[in-house]
């Protein structure tokens, strides 16, 4: 699109565009395709069958179900909680309002290793929490709540700060006309906000989904890295990585990458599909006047 | 009857609205004027319960107003901007107060159909049920929002500036037929302005805020008679800012 427009409008010579353009392009080649290109090819270097027994093989059977399982129960929560998190930052004025737009971006800032230490701190044996649970048989640190609570942190921020720049742009002028029209909270929320939202929302889910797969940082120190059990897909394959088992390392990594193409594409569809809506919107609009 | 009773609102050291004694009489058409920071809007949002006063009370046909909810208050609310839901038709934004009545008070299907249709020619707006609003102009979209209002049958219309935004032949011509539409729906009409002419030429009674007290309260013909004679606002730059408001 950029080279299709190269020259116009802003007065600088077309032989500048196709330079800048080719060189945005030969950096995402040799930075982001190549990689993933050379991923493959490492899971494929000895063959189908090698990097199928690798994706067979029990243990990353088990860092992937762990790995989706893990999304699964993240991507809820952070959904539900960055909607409230938004609902409130914009239909309520409270004191601390400021603070928790910016604590919501804390698990930006802080590095994923030291929000994993933290709750190893919080949660492990010698943590303020650990004898609690340890006596009530809940175990946190070295098991799957544990990795779920690293990596919502960490993924925190993600539907919120999607849904959030919207709703407040959008105002609440809908959702005080749907008062007034006897509408209740949940009925507000499911028939007004929802529509008005809803491709940002799933955009913030979609990467919360993609971050949730990938997550190391924060999962490697709280884990515990027990084979089998609580290793997750990054964890394995810097495992096999280590251990010189570089087709099942890269097997592992070319299906995470898989997932978070996947997610990409759906993410651009998506996009895609909105802004044929508002396109229509906007010729029905020029139709009119 | 909506009786106002030593109203005040404050917004942190600003006060919005002073202490205001008001009677609005049951079927009255009532134009609130005023330049942009009298006060107007935020009267009739605390009557709507889309806000809430700092001190003073208000009385709705004898029952106290301050624990009801907007959509208990048996009001419709005409927005500045219409305030329309975008991803919904036409028909669907003025079935939406129908439609999320409880199950026990909700109509059937072919109820609500039915009032829509009503609405919708009462608008003037049949066969345009299955557009969006964004595929109507602006005239269009006002009057949809008024037969989204008047579709939960309020006995009282607010209307917040139903004009500001459209040019002035639709503006007129919307005027008279919401005159109209008042005579014939006996609902009691408040309207915010801040066009003197328009507040001149469609109230039974107009009231003129000013640094949220008021200032004025008459009917159009006398108020014409005093704006010509003596121009009481003019010493507070109330009519230069009415006028070019």
């Amino acid at each position: 699109m950029a080279a299709g427009r190269a020259g116009d409008g802003i007065g600088e010579p077309a032989w500048a565009c196709w330079v800048l353009v080719f060189a945005a392009l030969a950096v995402i080649g040799v930075m982001l395709v190549m990689p993933l290109i050379v991923i493959f090819a490492g899971a494929l270097a000895q063959g189908w069958n090698v990097a199928a027994a690798a994706l067979a093989d029990p243990d990353a059977q088990s860092a992937i179900r762990l790995t989706l399982l893990v999304a699964a129960i993240v991507v809820p929560l952070n959904t539900v909680f960055g909607l409230a998190a938004a609902w409130c930052l914009v239909h309520f004025r409270f004191p601390g309002r400021a603070l928790l737009v910016t604590l919501i971006e804390l698990p930006f800032a802080v590095s994923p290793v030291v929000a994993g230490l933290l709750y190893v701190l919080l949660f492990g044996l010698q943590g303020w929490f650990g004898p609690f649970l340890r006596d009530h048989g809940v175990p946190v640190i070295f098991a799957l709540p544990g990795i779920v609570i690293a990596t919502i942190f960490v993924t925190l921020p993600l539907v919120a700060r999607q849904v959030m720049p919207l709703m407040q742009a959008q105002g609440i002028a809908e959702e005080e006309a749907a008062l007034t029209l006897g509408a209740n909270g949940w009925q507000i929320f499911r028939l007004v906000t929802l529509p008005k939202i809803r491709w940002a929302l799933l955009t913030g889910m979609l990467l919360c989904n993609a971050r949730a797969m990938g997550e190391f940082g924060a999962v490697s120190v709280v884990s515990g890295r027990i084979t089998g059990a609580t290793m997750t897909m990054p964890l394995q394959i810097e495992n096999l990585y280590n251990s010189y088992s570089l087709p099942a390392a890269f097997a592992m990594a070319s299906l995470l990458s898989l997932l978070a193409c996947v997610t990409i594409f759906l993410r651009m569809a998506l996009e895609w599909h909105g802004e044929r809506v508002v396109a229509r919107g906007a010729r029905a609009v020029s139709v009119q006047r | 009857m909506i009786r106002l009773c030593r109203l005040s609102r404050n917004f942190g050291p600003t006060k919005v609205l002073r202490s205001i004694d008001l009677v609005i009489e049951t079927g009255s058409f009532v134009a609130l004027l005023g330049p942009s920071g009298s006060g107007k809007t935020t009267l009739l949002r605390l009557l709507a319960g889309l806000d809430h006063p700092d001190a003073g009370s208000i009385h709705i046909d004898g029952k106290p107003a301050d624990g009801l909810h907007p959509g208990e208050r048996s009001i419709g609310f005409v927005f500045k901007s219409y305030a329309l839901f975008n991803h919904m038709t036409v028909f669907e934004n003025i079935a939406f107060g129908l439609r999320v009545r409880p199950r026990a008070a909700r109509g059937s299907r072919a109820d609500t159909r039915a009032a829509v249709e009503r609405l919708l020619s009462m608008v003037h707006l049949e066969g345009l049920g299955a557009r969006l609003p964004a595929q109507l102009s602006g005239g269009q979209r006002q009057r949809v929002a008024l037969a989204r209002a008047l579709a939960v049958e309020p006995r009282i219309l607010l209307l917040d500036e139903p004009f500001g935004a459209l040019d002035r032949q639709v503006r007129e011509e919307l005027r008279a037929w919401l005159r109209q539409l008042h005579d014939q729906l006996h609902t009691t009409t408040v309207f915010v302005s801040h066009d003197q002419e328009e507040a001149l030429a469609l109230a039974d009674r107009v009231i003129v805020l000013r640094g949220g007290e008021i200032v004025a309260d008459a009917t159009p013909a006398d108020l014409r008679g005093v704006l010509a004679y003596r121009l009481p606002l003019h010493h507070s730059g109330g009519v230069t800012a009415l006028q070019h408001g």
